[in-house]
């Protein structure tokens, strides 16, 4: 796992004590020492299968999964990006790592890089949970889905395969909504989707008792419905998993961070 | 490059102020409809409510000095979803008369539903810990959906009180302006989660206190970081 320190020439110093979702009982900072919440900030203790997306190529955890052969993915300043420009159909794609069995929470922070929203045309940047890690594995998917005729919204699709998926639920947005925090939460078999503006607050929007498969991959996932040769792109910030279900109140992420002042 | 970060605290904070890093002993838990608790999360503050039947206000209080004030705070609610017509909460700010079961207070939140309706800005005059008055309400106002947190203000200057709202703790934009029949001398954040019996949860980075009314180009935290 390849996982950069927060970068020093970012003056960001994270504290040795600071808080974080998983880290238990973390003892709290002393408010002299200049510190302040910030919920984009990595836990204080990564698991092995998290992902910051802060080095220069894909870690070597993630398998490509791209029966359509549609997206190019690649780490950004911002991220990690799937750029997809020409697709028929629906092709899901993603970057996907085994799933434990057990409880568990994954969160992740997306954004779309947007140029058309041509007729028919949907683009989906998510959350995968895939049956396995085949061409013809099933899926669950939770995504920011930007499209013709839509608002922004939340949805959770069903895909047989990676070109065929129906509609799960939906919860639309205002039409300025172009990033979001995503979480799913796994406890015994019941299956929690949460979203989140500022990733502080977290609303539990829907609850599937059963997702017709059991999981044994997941992570990012996207879509670029009958995309027609404009280049438009996926973001996610980070990738982050404990093996519990944190209920609605916590975050895998976010902590005290110190900084330096002007 | 330098940038602002509004929940950074300020260089010189007040001594009223609260970073909710350690514990909530400067804090007087009010809490009449014996349904609400107060812990400090992950280095937040958590104000939580369940079995809340009818409107039940919770939070936490302490002293308000006299004279003019400006109090700031960044809320943000951690919810269930609901289908059911009449499931909302309500979570921000407010200074009370005293801090009795009786004691009347002018609240400003946002009210969320437990659905996916819109969202609205309300802020209203409590004859108690239990009861509004809808007559008298300041301002009802539906509100961009796409929020679970915001940043709020309230103030007072003379014997006028005025409740503001940023979405970046950056530039405010001022909502009422209201004057109550008594002077308030207790100030606190609250939740209110009506009829609705899972645990629900209100999360708090911050409260920070100044001694004057910040026109609404100031701010009292926040500061430029490299």
């Amino acid at each position: 796992m390849s996982i950069s320190p927060i970068n020093p020439a970012n003056s960001i110093a994270p504290l040795a004590n600071g808080g974080g979702g998983n880290s238990g009982t973390p003892t709290p900072p002393d408010p002299a020492d200049g510190s302040y919440f910030e919920p984009m900030a990595s836990p204080s203790i990564q698991s092995a299968l998290n992902d910051e997306f802060s080095g220069d190529v894909i870690d070597p955890m993630w398998t490509l999964f791209d029966p359509g052969e549609v997206s190019t993915y690649t780490i950004e300043n911002t991220g990690l990006v799937a750029a997809v420009s020409t697709s028929t159909g629906n092709n899901l794609h993603g970057q996907i790592q085994p799933l434990p069995a057990g409880d568990f929470t994954v969160e992740t922070y997306v954004g779309q890089g947007i140029v058309s929203k041509a007729a028919n045309i949907y683009f989906f940047t998510g959350l995968g949970l895939f049956e396995d890690d085949t061409d013809e594995s099933q899926a669950y998917t939770q995504c920011l889905v930007t499209g013709h005729n839509i608002e922004p919204s939340v949805m959770t699709h069903i895909w047989s395969d990676y070109n065929s998926s129906s509609n799960g639920g939906f919860t639309a947005f205002d039409e300025a909504l172009t990033n979001i925090f995503l979480r799913i939460r796994r406890n015994g078999t019941t299956y929690y989707f949460d979203y989140s503006f500022d990733g502080i607050g977290w609303k539990q929007w829907l609850t599937v008792a059963d997702l017709g498969f059991v999981p044994t991959f997941f992570g990012v996932a996207g879509c670029y419905g009958d995309g027609i040769g404009v280049t438009q792109t996926c973001l996610w910030s980070f990738f982050r998993y404990v093996d519990e279900d944190l209920g609605i109140n916590a975050g895998i992420g976010g902590r005290r961070i110190g900084f330096y002042s002007e | 490059m330098p940038r602002y970060n509004p929940f950074v605290p300020p260089l010189n904070p007040n001594v009223l102020n609260d970073e909710f890093t350690t514990d909530l002993s400067d804090w007087t838990l009010y809490n009449h409809g014996d349904n609400t608790v107060a812990q400090i999360v992950n280095n937040r503050l958590q104000l939580s409510q369940s079995n809340s039947d009818g409107e039940l206000v919770g939070g936490i209080i302490k002293e308000l000095p006299v004279g003019d004030f400006t109090i700031e705070t960044y809320v943000s609610a951690s919810m269930l979803y609901s289908d059911v017509s009449g499931h909302y909460a309500a979570f921000g700010m407010m200074v009370l008369e005293n801090e009795t079961d009786t004691g009347r207070f002018l609240s400003w939140d946002i009210v969320l539903p437990f659905s996916v309706a819109f969202p609205y800005l309300i802020a209203d005059k409590y004859t108690a810990y239990n009861a509004n008055n809808p007559g008298a309400r300041v301002l009802e106002t539906l509100i961009w959906r796409d929020i679970n947190g915001l940043f709020m203000r309230m103030r007072r200057e003379g014997t006028n009180y005025y409740g503001d709202i940023s979405l970046k703790g950056a530039g405010w934009k001022q909502m009422w302006v209201t004057t109550i029949p008594y002077v308030a001398t207790q100030m606190g954040l609250f939740i209110d989660f009506v009829d609705y019996v899972p645990t629900n949860y209100v999360e708090v980075p911050f409260f920070r206190y100044t001694d004057s009314s910040l026109s609404v180009n100031e701010s009292i935290g926040g500061q430029r970081i490299n």
